[in-house]
C-alpha cells in the first residue's frame, strides 16, 4: 500500500472526529437548553460547562496525542496504576453519596468513563505481552478479575451500560488477541449469566426490558421514556424540524441531553442528520479497526482495535436504546450527550487513536515500516464482488472484506 | 496468503478482524434500518406539543366628542376549576374538594346550589367575571384547581347616560344592541393568535411563541354626541317621565348642518351595566326602531311644498270652513274651528282643514314627490342598529282619502330622526343631511373620521326656508300652538304634533305628542325633537313636548352662552327672563 493511501486513512479519522465534534456541540446547545433551564434557569448552562471541558479535553487530546502514546508504550508501571488508580475512584461516589459523580467545585467527574479508557490499556498491555501464549487458560486470569472487580464497583452505581461495554470490549480484544474459541464461549456463557443475575438483582431493571418489549404497556410509567423517544424520532421525518426546533427536549423526553440524545438529532435534522453522525460513527469504528491492521506493533494495535470498538459500541447501545431496540440503560453518545467527564475522556481515546494514526500513517523511518508485522499480510486489495461488476467504482472502505477462510480463526 | 501458516497468530488476528468488521458493518446496518423505519416508514404519531392561544384583545373604548369615556373596558378575571389538577391534589389531600368549594363559597358568597350547579365537572365556569377583591383573594390562596382566565369587563362609568345609543356586550364581550353592535367589528379589534408550544409539564413557553396574527386593540368611537347636551337632555326627559308618566319619550338634539346628533335619549333608560335586569321592550332605541303618526308636524311637507312650487303667498286666504268639512266622504275636523284663515295662519293655528285645501292644490303626486324629498319612507342611514324606513305608500296605493290624511300626517309613519332630519332641512337653508352619531374613529393616534363632508342634497331653496321659518317662529309664540316653546330674545322656530294612535284600526284617544323646533341662530343651528308616548294628563305637543324641548334648548344655550342675536351674552344668560321661563313651566301657567 502506498503511503498516499496510508494517509488517507489519517485524514479520514481527523475529518470524522472533527465533523462528530462539530455536530456533537450544535446538539449539545440544542438539547440541554429545556432540561438546563428545568434545572437552574440559565438555558446555556450544559453548554457552557461542554465548552469549558472540550477546551479542558482538547489540551488532553493534544497532551496524549502528543507524547502520551510512546510513554504508555514503554511504562507498563503507568498503566497498571492508572487503570487501578480508576478502579479506586469508581467506589468514590458512594462515600461521597452521589451515585455516580465525584463533584469537585463546579466540576462533576464520572469515574466509570475513566474506567473504560483504563480497562483498554490495561488490557491491549497486557494482551500484549500474553499474546503468544494464547492457548494457556491462565493467560485469562487477570483480564477476568479486573473485569469483576469493576463488575462489583459498578454495581454500586447501578450502572448496567458501563459494564456491557467493558464486557463486549473485553470480549472483542480476547477475540481478536486470537484466545481459542472455547475460552470464548465459556467467557460468553459466563457473562450472559451474570448480566441476568444483574439483572434480576436489581427490579427496575427487569421493569426496563418489559418496557422495552411492551411499549404499549404503562405509557405514563415505565414506557414513557420509549414511548416519547420513539415519537421524537419520528417527528423528525426527513430533514427535521430545524436545528433548535425541536421539541421533545421541552421535557417531553427525560434525559434529553444524555441518553437520548438521538433522539433529538432524529427530531431536528431528521434521517439526514441520523444517518449523518451514524455515518461518521461508522468511519471513527472502522478506522480504529482498519488501523488495527496497520498500527505500528502489537500494544498499538489492540489499542486501535479497543478504542474504535468502544466508540462503536457505545453508539450502537444508544442508538439501540433511542430504537427502543434494547432496554434503556444509560447510555451516552460520545461527544453528543452533556457529561463532561464523558467527554474528556473520549476527546483522550480520540487523541490516542489519532496518534495511533499518524504513527501507522506517516512512518518516520524505513524501520518503522518493516516494525509493523502485519505489513507482510497486507490483504490485496482482491475484492471478490468486483469479479462480478466490471463497473469500476469505489467500494465504501467499511465494506472492502478480505476473504475469512473458514478453517480456523 | 497461503503460503503462510494457517495458524500463525497474526492471521488469526487479521480473519478475526474481518469477523468483527462484519459482526459491526451488520449491527451499524440493523442500526440504519431502524432509523428509516422509525423517522420516515412509520414515524410514530406525535400528540399536539403546540397549542393555539389566543391573546384577547381590549374592545375599544366610546367617547363623546369632548372626549369623556362614555364606555371602556378594564381588564379582568374569569374562574374556571381544572378537575385534572384537583383530581391530582385529592390524591395527596382526599378533603380536598370540599375545602375548595368551602373557600369558593365565603369569597363568592354564593350559596351552596349555586355552587354546586356552576362546579360540576367536566367544564366547571365558576365565573365570567370576577371583581378585583375577589380574583386577589382566590389568588392569594394559591391553591391548585383553581384557573384564572384574562378578560376584559365591559363599563359604563355613566351608567344609563345614552344607554340606547350605545347600547352594550354580551358576555363574550360581542355587541348585542347600540353602536357597540353597530361598530362591533371596528370596536372589538383582532385577537392575536399564536403558537405556544408546551413543555413536558404543560406550561407553555413563551419565548419560542410563534405569532399567527398580531393583536390589533379595537379603535376608539369618538361621538357626536356632546356630554353635557346628552345629560341635559336625559334630565329634562327624566322630568318630562315624572310629569306626564307616558309610555315612552324620545328627545333627540342634532346639529342642522352636519346632521350630527349633539344628544339622544328615550324614557325608560335602563343601565346597560346590568341590560339583563330589564325587558327586552325597554332597551329598545325607539327613536330608530319606532315608527309613529306623525300628525300635525307632516303639515310642514305641505307648507314647504306649496311655497317651493309657488302655489300660495303668506297672505293667501284659505276657507276653514269653520272646523268642520266634508271631503272625500269623510268628515275632517279642526280643533278649533276657523273661519278665513292666510297661508300663514293655516299652519301656525295647524288646522288640518286648511292643511288639507293647500294639499289638494298641490295634487297627490307632488305632495308624494315631496314627502320623498323630505326623506320620508326610507331610511336615514343613520350608524344605529334596527332602523325602520317608516311607512309611506306611493301614491298608486292611495285610496281617495288618503290626500286628505297625509298631508296632517296620518297614514303614514315616521321615525323620530326622519322626523327631526326633515326639520333640519328647514333650519339649515334646504339641505337633507345624514344624521349621524360617530365622529371619528380613533386607533394608535390615527383619527379616521367616518363621514366626510359630503355636499348635503338641496331639497328646498333657501328662501322657501327662511320664509317657512319666519311662519314656525310664529308657531312658537303667543299666537301659535307651541307658545311654550318660546324663549324670550332667541329665535325659535318649531311645529307641534299631536297625532292620535292607531289601536285595533281605530283611532284611539291615545296621542303621540310631540314637537320639532329648531333655533334660528347663526352660531348654532340646534334641532331637537321631543316625542312623547301617550302622555297622562295632558295630550297636546304644545302643551306636552313644547315645554320640555324649551327647557332643554334654554339649558343647552346656557352651557354654550349662546346670546340672542344682537345681544350681549352675559346679560341673557343672568337676565330674569330665563329663570322666569322655567317658572313657568313648572307652574304649568301660560305665558
Amino acid at each position: 500500500m502506498s503511503l498516499r493511501k496510508r494517509s488517507r486513512l489519517y485524514y479520514r479519522l481527523c475529518v470524522a472526529s472533527a465533523v462528530l465534534l462539530i455536530l456533537g456541540t450544535t446538539v449539545v446547545l440544542s438539547s440541554s437548553t429545556g432540561p438546563a433551564i428545568e434545572k437552574t434557569g440559565n438555558p446555556l448552562y450544559y453548554f457552557q460547562r461542554h465548552l469549558l471541558w472540550l477546551a479542558l479535553g482538547g489540551l488532553a487530546m493534544a497532551l496524549f496525542n502528543r507524547f502520551g502514546l510512546r510513554r504508555l508504550e514503554k511504562d507498563k508501571k503507568i498503566l497498571i496504576f492508572s487503570f487501578i488508580g480508576s478502579l479506586c475512584l469508581l467506589p468514590v461516589p458512594i462515600f461521597l453519596g452521589t451515585l455516580r459523580w465525584i463533584i469537585v467545585g463546579p466540576f462533576s467527574f464520572q469515574p466509570a468513563e475513566l474506567v473504560k479508557l483504563t480497562f483498554i490499556l490495561f488490557l491491549a498491555d497486557y494482551l500484549r505481552r500474553h499474546r503468544y501464549t494464547r492457548k494457556q487458560i491462565r493467560n485469562l486470569f487477570w483480564p477476568v478479575v479486573s473485569f469483576l472487580v469493576i463488575t462489583l464497583l459498578l454495581q454500586f452505581q447501578r450502572d448496567l451500560g458501563t459494564f456491557v461495554i467493558i464486557f463486549l470490549s473485553l470480549g472483542l480484544l480476547l477475540f481478536l488477541a486470537g484466545q481459542p474459541r472455547r475460552h470464548l464461549a465459556f467467557m460468553t456463557g459466563c457473562g450472559l449469566v451474570l448480566l441476568v443475575i444483574l439483572i434480576l438483582l436489581f427490579p427496575y431493571r427487569r421493569e426496563r426490558i418489559v418496557s422495552a418489549f411492551l411499549p404499549g404497556k404503562d405509557l405514563m410509567g415505565k414506557g414513557y421514556q420509549p414511548f416519547q423517544s420513539k415519537i421524537t424520532l419520528g417527528s423528525g421525518g426527513w430533514l427535521g424540524r430545524g436545528m433548535g426546533a425541536g421539541l421533545a427536549k421541552l421535557l417531553y423526553l427525560p434525559e434529553a441531553h444524555k441518553d437520548y440524545v438521538y433522539a433529538i438529532v432524529g427530531e431536528e435534522m431528521g434521517l439526514l442528520g441520523t444517518s449523518v453522525v451514524l455515518f461518521f460513527f461508522v468511519v471513527l469504528t472502522f478506522s480504529g479497526l482498519e488501523l488495527a491492521l496497520r498500527a505500528r506493533n502489537d500494544f498499538q494495535r489492540f489499542l486501535a482495535a479497543g478504542i474504535g470498538s468502544l466508540f462503536g459500541f457505545q453508539f450502537l447501545l444508544h442508538a439501540g436504546v433511542v430504537l427502543c431496540l434494547i432496554p434503556a440503560k444509560g447510555t451516552t453518545l460520545p461527544f453528543f450527550s452533556v457529561g463532561g467527564s464523558s467527554l474528556l475522556i473520549n476527546l483522550v481515546s480520540l487523541g490516542i487513536l489519532l496518534a495511533i494514526a499518524r504513527d501507522a500513517c506517516f512512518p518516520s523511518s524505513l524501520e518503522d515500516l518493516q516494525e509493523s508485522s502485519l505489513l507482510h499480510y497486507e490483504a490485496p486489495a482482491r475484492m471478490v464482488w468486483r469479479r462480478y461488476h466490471p463497473v469500476r467504482f469505489r467500494v465504501p472502505f467499511f465494506l472492502r472484506y478480505s476473504k475469512i477462510s473458514s478453517r480456523r480463526w | 496468503m497461503n503460503n503462510i501458516q494457517s495458524t500463525s497468530i497474526d492471521q488469526i488476528f487479521l480473519q478475526r478482524m474481518e469477523v468483527t468488521r462484519r459482526v459491526f458493518t451488520f449491527l451499524f446496518a440493523v442500526i440504519f434500518l431502524g432509523l428509516v423505519y422509525r423517522q420516515v416508514l412509520r414515524p410514530a404519531a406525535a400528540p399536539g406539543k403546540i397549542v393555539r392561544v389566543e391573546v384577547p384583545v381590549a374592545r375599544g373604548r366610546i367617547l363623546d366628542r369632548t372626549g369623556t369615556v362614555l364606555a371602556t373596558s378594564v381588564p379582568g378575571y374569569g374562574l374556571y376549576l381544572d378537575y385534572w389538577e384537583i383530581r391530582q391534589q385529592e390524591k395527596k389531600e382526599p378533603e380536598y374538594l370540599f375545602r375548595l368549594k368551602a373557600t369558593l363559597k365565603q369569597v363568592l358568597r354564593m350559596s351552596d346550589d349555586q355552587l354546586e350547579k356552576v362546579t360540576r365537572p367536566p367544564y366547571p365556569l365558576v365565573r365570567r367575571s370576577l371583581s378585583l377583591s375577589e380574583y386577589e383573594q382566590l389568588r392569594k390562596t394559591g391553591l391548585p384547581g383553581l384557573v384564572f382566565t384574562q378578560t376584559h369587563q365591559r363599563v359604563y362609568p355613566f351608567g344609563p347616560l345614552a344607554a340606547h345609543l350605545i347600547g352594550f356586550v354580551g358576555d363574550e364581550g360581542e355587541g348585542l344592541e347600540g353602536l357597540e353592535l353597530f361598530y362591533d367589528s371596528v370596536l372589538k379589534g383582532k385577537d392575536g393568535l399564536s403558537m405556544v408550544p408546551r413543555d413536558g409539564q404543560g406550561r407553555l413557553i413563551p419565548s419560542l411563541e410563534k405569532v399567527l396574527a398580531r393583536p390589533e386593540p379595537g379603535a376608539d368611537l369618538v361621538l357626536t354626541v356632546d356630554f353635557t347636551f346628552q345629560s341635559i337632555l336625559e334630565e329634562e326627559l327624566e322630568k318630562g317621565q315624572q310629569l306626564f308618566q307616558p309610555l315612552n319619550i324620545t328627545g333627540i338634539v342634532m346639529d342642522a348642518s352636519s346632521g350630527e346628533i349633539l344628544a339622544l335619549a328615550n324614557r325608560p333608560a335602563y343601565d346597560p351595566n346590568c341590560f339583563f335586569r330589564v325587558p327586552g321592550e325597554y332597551r329598545r332605541n325607539k327613536a330608530v326602531t319606532d315608527y309613529f303618526e306623525p300628525g300635525s308636524i307632516f303639515k310642514i311637507v305641505t307648507a314647504a311644498a306649496c311655497l317651493e312650487e309657488g302655489r300660495v303667498h303668506l297672505g293667501q286666504p284659505i276657507f276653514c270652513e269653520n272646523g268642520r268639512w266634508y271631503v272625500r266622504g269623510h268628515w275632517l275636523h279642526d280643533v278649533h274651528p276657523y273661519g278665513t284663515l292666510t297661508f300663514e295662519e293655516v299652519i301656525i293655528k295647524s288646522s288640518n282643514i286648511g292643511t288639507v285645501k293647500l294639499a289638494l292644490m298641490l295634487g297627490e303626486e307632488t305632495l308624494y314627490q315631496y314627502c320623498r324629498r323630505f326623506g320620508f319612507g326610507e331610511l336615514t342611514g343613520i350608524d344605529i342598529p334596527g332602523e325602520i324606513p317608516g311607512v309611506l305608500r306611493p301614491v298608486n296605493d292611495w285610496s281617495g282619502y288618503s290626500i286628505t290624511a297625509v298631508p296632517i300626517g296620518q297614514e303614514v309613519g315616521i321615525n323620530a330622526i326622519q322626523g327631526i332630519r326633515a326639520m333640519a332641512a328647514l333650519a339649515n337653508g334646504g339641505f337633507l343631511v345624514r344624521p349621524h352619531v360617530v365622529k371619528e374613529l380613533r386607533s394608535g393616534g390615527n383619527c379616521t373620521p367616518l363621514y366626510r363632508e359630503k355636499e348635503p342634497a338641496r331639497i328646498i331653496s333657501e328662501k322657501t326656508t327662511q320664509v317657512l321659518s319666519s311662519i314656525l317662529e310664529k308657531v312658537a309664540s303667543s299666537e301659535g300652538t307651541a307658545a311654550r316653546a318660546s324663549l324670550p330674545g332667541y329665535r325659535v322656530c318649531g311645529k307641534t304634533g299631536t297625532a292620535q294612535k292607531v289601536i285595533n284600526g281605530r283611532y284611539s284617544s291615545r296621542v303621540v305628542a310631540s314637537f320639532i323646533g329648531y333655533l334660528y341662530h347663526p352660531e348654532a343651528k340646534l334641532v331637537i325633537l321631543v316625542s312623547v308616548d301617550e302622555p297622562r294628563g295632558a295630550q297636546y305637543g304644545g302643551v306636552v313636548a313644547a315645554p320640555i324641548f324649551r327647557n332643554i334648548l334654554w339649558r343647552i344655550l346656557q352651557s354654550r352662552k349662546l346670546a340672542p342675536e344682537g345681544t350681549d351674552a352675559l346679560q341673557t344668560i343672568t337676565g330674569v327672563n330665563g329663570d322666569r321661563g322655567r317658572d313657568r313651566l313648572l307652574t304649568k301657567k301660560r305665558p
